[in-house]
């Protein structure tokens, strides 16, 4: 099955260097080749996670038992791009820069997610895309490439190398295809992702040789490892360990022994160093995360571009790409480093994320056009996320997760209807259209569902990861924070989430008609069947995961557990009985 | 365990699918038969509520502990998370949040089933002659209608049914979806729209006070979401008082109470079926609902009990002064439905001490209001709906007149309606409110606050007067008097068809027999029956409050004769030249308070501000900001640019500077 997995990544490779070179055969061809790539490959994401939903529900024993992510065995791919070190015994994945894929339970869904986003966004831009369409398709294609890469990975360069390249196809994509202002978005994507990305390289690269200075003193000289799982362990090891000599020392009651308190002295010292060390690691990383995402005040980048570019692009970039950030944190950032996250981590990120659902909600009352408004309604619900991963409980990081998922079905349906309008009126200022619930009834139907799933309804899919955020924050037990003032807050995003959608429902399709006179397409035509294939099994998928998530749930319990547990014992909360069990 | 379990579920199910079936296939497929599903389904949930309420008052009646009176069972998982095992040092139990669809049957979620299932399909059998014209034409989103109805009541039925307080709130925001989609039904008029928002926007803000109550219990409760769990009192913590407090704010949004009234007069908008169902019998009364359910916690935290008694006399009072001068029949009966929902929280509000039978009695009495409330306004409104039917929607008092020989069914229906609403003997509303001032008072015997509670009653019953006052002004001004028809009809009037005024008629029986029938005086007592909800001290004997009875009664007779005095010649403009032209007191009551400006002014417009401001922000400072930062490395640039000149001479003599430099150094540090 593992030639599987490398399928999914090797399609949208070999698609898109095909799609680049199909230059003289009409749009419509490119057009179909592309889907051709993109739906073979959302077969595979969906056989996947047919696959591999049963064995990872009972893989937690093996996380449990390694303390650390442990992708599927029938699931990996691995082989050595760079070897530093020679091959260490008993630690294969030490000493190289490797190609390692696997799939586990937190990244299972977004294989999927990914695949179904990006062949709705070629629906979504069905007839739109005329101009060398061949490299729009093909920069697509590597876009998913890159985007499916960054998730599978399990080794830390890898990651970062997808995580960047998606950069380069959204860069030609916004700048080729985007609207009028496009070059200013794109260079300013470009600009600002790509800064966060060299600083959580920066950050990578530190954690990694702070590792390997072995302060541990157990004897043994490290081959440089940059798998995920291994660093994850190293950390905590090194956490742990400095934290036991430290406590084993202070029991010692003979502290009069000069011997002992040189010790005691040494390891508070590494201590302090590790913890220092921690902190600035933790802030690099978060950095490229938080643009990402974006969270406040990084998000500037976004509005814009997610205005510029053209619709198909937007939709994966607020559907998708943006969730690359929130799984940086739940991957990376979290597990490795649980000390700051737990030490100043929930207090900076869950203010921000306070910011960002309130201001970003606010921002969104006000804007005056359909697909700004839908960029600040995407940067206001990830606050969500950032805020459900740093209550640090498994309630908050499983709402967090669903949140992710469900953002992207969502806020993807969404600006798919952006697309809609915009096909149709060339327009989507919500002066020049208004009341066209008369006239588009089907999609002005379609569209009160999914404003109803983002708003938060119970029985659709936004609603559980909404709940359970507020819920794991409201009880986190950080005491840095209080976390029911913050989680009362948020909540207030409720509120005006409604706000911006319900009112922009009404002045689109409620009252009385009235479209701009000029109209690309005359006489203007309801749901055509491309759009519905898109939409109506969508609105199935968001009602299913409404109802009925606990599978989801169950699936990426493993990992979510993990994450709770590492934070718990890295700060000591959990008792040390249990530690070494 | 009753037998009922098996099927319960279905009483929600079916409706719920219904729906769907109509949204899917109504506009295409079932066109004007779209009303089936809905009336099938809901007829279908009425007969199972009844099968499930035969099996309570059986159980309640053998009452050994083989039939608890109360069963919740439990149907799928909704979604779970957290691990109850992670424990450790410094760190509490590990929140587990455990939503399930599990539903609960109780004396108090029975009666209010099949209250809504009854309802819900008289209602819908109502609406099949409503929404078409007079030449049996159908209106254009007839199976929008229908799917919309269908689906609300099975959101209520959820509503009631819910054991766990999420599904509760799944429910609660249900039928505050449902009844945005029917506000807005006619979406092409600009004030439906605006008041679909403006009742989703109020109401969500009290769901989100609701929401927080939840999570607060949650944590005081000690991780738990289902109701044994919660109404548990030994196992709290000091969190209780907030969140009572916080979910009577959520009960105030849905029940629009005081200070979040102001949707549900605009919400009239919607056609009058909707009105007389979901903002009049069900809807807006699940606040109350909710607190009844709650009342076991409620009652231990008296100063927010004050808070809701307080509340719901200033509320009643309110609607009542406004109701006074309104001219539109539909907004007069939603202001009398504010002021009855008042009084109900009035009765929820009473119920202090629960080691004293006062809890259940609030309860029976507030849970009496509901229901007896519910039928009697039903009929209210679908009468309201008939003449605007007839009338080619105008329902302007000051346009209309003199219709009782016209629409004599209507007429009859209205009627009795309004004698149950006032309160006059033996009609419904008096069995009812006269409990509620009953309990008011023999809670004010109990209290510390005596005062209060005496000050509340006696409000109560000018309250009474009043509602007896504007109701008889809305009926003598609606059909006595002279014939006055407004020029839509073109003179032209007919009663409404059968399937509208068949409903009427039965709804006029309700009117007139359930409030006797479900009082103390007969074997079907209310009380009695809610008693029997566990956690409950029940009260042995039954004291008649006479005193009570005789002042609301006499309140009664007294606005009646008054509204007779001043309207009984069917004329608004008589009447008010006799109270005097335009006074203050007048003005503040036809301007409703002037709570939707004082709103719009202090809360919406800066808001409004604020949401302007945030943008310029976030375009052009915050953003200004960083695109001058990114322009710090191009000042650096220009810096430096005039060293790339293009003159091949100057890079040479820089080459050779350079090179001079770099071999003196070197020369010096040999």
């Amino acid at each position: 099955m593992s030639q599987l997995v490398l399928l999914l990544l090797l399609v949208p490779l070999a698609g898109g260097l095909v799609t680049l070179f199909v230059r003289n055969a009409g749009h419509k061809f490119a057009r179909n080749l592309a889907l051709g790539f993109f739906l073979l490959n959302l077969f595979i994401s969906f056989k996947l996670t047919w696959d591999y939903l049963p064995l990872l529900e009972k893989h937690s024993i093996s996380v449990e038992e390694k303390l650390t992510f442990v992708p599927l065995e029938s699931s990996v791919t691995v082989f050595d791009l760079i070897r530093i070190n020679p091959p260490y015994e008993g630690r294969p994945d030490a000493g190289a820069i490797r190609f390692f894929i696997g799939i586990d339970g937190l990244n299972l869904f977004l294989l999927p997610l990914t695949c179904i986003l990006f062949s709705g966004s070629v629906l979504a831009t069905w007839n739109s895309i005329r101009e060398k369409s061949h490299l729009y398709y093909g920069f697509m294609l590597l876009l998913q490439f890159a985007t499916l890469g960054a998730f599978l990975s399990f080794d830390v360069i890898l990651f970062y190398a997808f995580f960047e390249l998606t950069l380069i196809p959204l860069l030609f994509l916004i700048a080729m295809w985007g609207g009028p202002n496009r070059q200013y978005a794109a260079k300013k994507l470009f600009v600002y992702t790509l800064g966060g990305g060299l600083a959580t390289l920066l950050g990578v690269i530190s954690l990694i040789s702070a590792l390997n200075q072995n302060l541990l003193d157990d004897n043994n000289d490290l081959p440089v490892t940059f798998s995920i799982p291994e660093l994850i362990t190293a950390s905590h090891d090194t956490q742990v360990g400095l934290n036991k000599k430290v406590f084993e020392t202070k029991a010692d009651k003979d502290l009069l022994n000069p011997l002992l308190k040189t010790n005691l002295e040494i390891n508070k010292a590494k201590l302090d160093y590790w913890s220092s060390c921690q902190k600035w690691i933790f802030l690099l990383l978060a950095t490229g995360f938080l643009v990402k995402l974006p969270a406040f005040p990084f998000h500037t980048w976004q509005p814009t571009a997610y205005y510029e570019a053209p619709t198909g692009v937007t939709l994966v970039l607020g559907g998708i790409l943006a969730k690359l950030g929130a799984f940086g944190f739940l991957r990376l950032c979290v597990p490795m480093l649980p000390v700051p996250a737990w030490e100043f981590g929930t207090y900076l990120f869950s203010i921000l994320s306070v910011v960002a659902i309130l201001y970003g909600a606010a921002c969104a009352i006000a804007q005056d056009d359909l697909k700004r408004m839908l960029a600040y309604s995407s940067f206001s619900h990830l606050g969500f996320c950032l805020l459900g991963i740093f209550a640090l409980n498994e309630t908050g990081l499983t709402g967090s997760y669903l949140q992710m998922i469900n953002h992207g079905l969502n806020v993807g349906a969404l600006f798919f209807i952006c697309e809609i309008l915009h096909h149709r009126y060339g327009t989507t200022k919500f002066k020049d259209l208004q009341g066209l619930g008369s006239k588009l009834k089907i999609l002005s139907g379609i569209t009160v569902f999914y404003v109803m799933c983002s708003v938060g309804l119970p029985g659709l899919n936004g609603f559980v990861g909404e709940v359970m955020c507020l819920f794991g924050m409201f009880e986190t037990n950080n005491p840095s924070v209080s976390g029911k003032i913050l989680a009362s807050t948020c909540s207030l995003g409720m509120v005006f989430g409604a706000w911006y959608l319900i009112s922009m429902v009404m002045k689109v399709f409620f009252g009385k008609l009235s479209e701009p006179v000029f109209k690309k397409e005359d006489p203007v035509s309801d749901l055509t069947m491309v759009e519905k294939i898109f939409l109506f099994p969508l609105a199935l998928l968001c009602l299913f995961l409404g109802i009925y998530p606990q599978p989801m749930i169950d699936t990426i319990r493993p990992e979510i557990h993990l994450i709770a547990k590492l934070n718990l014992q890295a700060n000591n909360l959990l008792p040390l009985a249990k530690m070494d069990k | 365990m009753y037998d009922a379990m098996a099927y319960l579920w279905m009483i929600p199910a079916f409706p719920i699918v219904a729906g769907f079936i109509t949204f899917i296939i109504g506009p295409k497929v079932l066109r004007s038969q779209a009303h089936l599903p809905c009336i099938i389904a809901g007829f279908i949930s009425f007969i199972l509520s009844l099968m499930v309420l035969n099996d309570v008052v059986k159980a309640i009646q053998t009452s050994d502990i083989a039939n608890p009176s109360s069963v919740a069972v439990s149907y799928f998982e909704w979604f779970r998370t957290g691990d109850p095992n992670l424990v450790g040092e410094n760190f509490k139990k590990a929140g587990a949040l455990k939503a399930e669809f599990s539903l609960r049957l109780d004396p108090l979620s029975s009666a209010m089933i099949v209250m809504v299932t009854f309802l819900g399909t008289l209602i819908a059998v109502f609406s099949t002659g409503y929404m078409r014209d007079h030449h049996g034409h159908i209106d254009p989103g007839y199976p929008r209608f229908f799917a919309s109805v269908s689906l609300f009541l099975g959101s209520m039925l959820i509503l009631v049914l819910a054991d766990n307080v999420l599904l509760l709130y799944a429910g609660w925001e249900g039928v505050g979806l449902c009844s945005y989609l029917l506000i807005g039904f006619w979406f092409e008029k600009p004030s439906a729209c605006k008041a679909a928002r403006k009742a989703f926007l109020v109401t969500r803000l009290g769901d989100v006070a609701l929401f927080l109550g939840f999570a607060s219990l949650w944590v005081s409760s000690g991780y738990r979401l289902d109701f044994d769990g919660l109404l548990k009192l030994d196992n709290y913590d000091s969190g209780v008082g907030l969140a009572c407090f916080l979910m009577f704010l959520g009960a105030c949004g849905k029940s629009a109470q005081f200070p979040l009234h102001v949707w549900l007069p605009d919400a009239m908008e919607g056609p009058s079926p909707v009105s007389a169902l979901i903002h009049a019998a069900t809807m807006v009364t699940a606040g109350v609902y909710l607190l009844a359910r709650f009342m076991p916690l409620f009652a231990s935290v008296p100063e927010v009990q004050m808070v809701v008694i307080a509340v719901g006399t200033f509320t009643s009072l309110l609607a009542a002064l406004i109701a006074l001068t309104q001219t539109d029949l539909k907004r007069i009966l939603a202001y009398s439905t504010m002021s009855q929902l008042g009084y109900m929280f009035m009765a929820l509000g009473a119920g202090i001490d629960p080691k004293s039978a006062l809890p259940m009695l609030a309860v029976s009495a507030a849970i009496f209001h509901l229901l007896t409330h519910a039928f009697f306004k039903a009929l209210l409104f679908l009468s309201a709906g008939s003449v605007m039917h007839s009338m080619h929607d105008v329902i302007d008092l000051r346009r209309i007149g003199g219709l009782r020989k016209v629409l004599p069914l209507t007429h009859i229906g209205f009627l009795c309606g309004a004698l149950a609403l006032a309160g006059l003997p033996p009609f419904a509303g008096f069995w009812s409110k006269d409990e509620i001032l009953s309990v008011i008072h023999e809670t004010s015997k109990a209290s510390n606050y005596p005062w209060f509670y005496i000050l509340m009653w006696a409000i109560g019953i000018f309250v009474a007067f009043l509602t007896a006052f504007y109701t008889f002004r809305a009926y003598f001004l609606t059909f006595w008097g002279v014939l006055k028809l407004p020029e839509e009809c073109h003179g032209e009037v007919h009663e409404s068809p059968k399937s509208m005024t068949l409903p009427l008629m039965l709804l006029s029986l309700f009117a007139l027999g359930i409030g006797f029938g479900l009082s103390n005086f007969t074997p079907f007592s209310i009380e009695t029956f809610l008693g029997k909800i566990p956690g409950y001290v029940i009260q042995d004997h039954h004291s008649h409050d006479w005193l009570t009875v005789g002042f609301a009664t006499f309140a009664g007779l007294a606005g009646l004769i008054l509204a007779f005095v001043f309207y009984g010649s069917g004329n608004v403009t008589i009447s008010e030249q006799a109270i005097g032209k335009s006074n203050f007191a007048i003005e503040l009551s036809k301007n409703k308070f002037f709570f939707d400006e004082i709103y719009n002014k202090l809360l919406i417009a800066p808001l409004n501000l604020g949401f302007y401001c945030a943008r310029i922000f976030d375009q052009y400072i915050l953003d200004g900001i960083v695109d001058l930062i990114a322009h710090i490395p191009k000042i650096f640039a220009q810096l430096f640019r005039p060293i790339q000149n293009g003159l091949v001479q100057f890079y040479a003599l820089a080459m050779i500077l350079a090179v001079t430099v770099f071999l003196i150094a070197l020369a010096r540090s040999m």
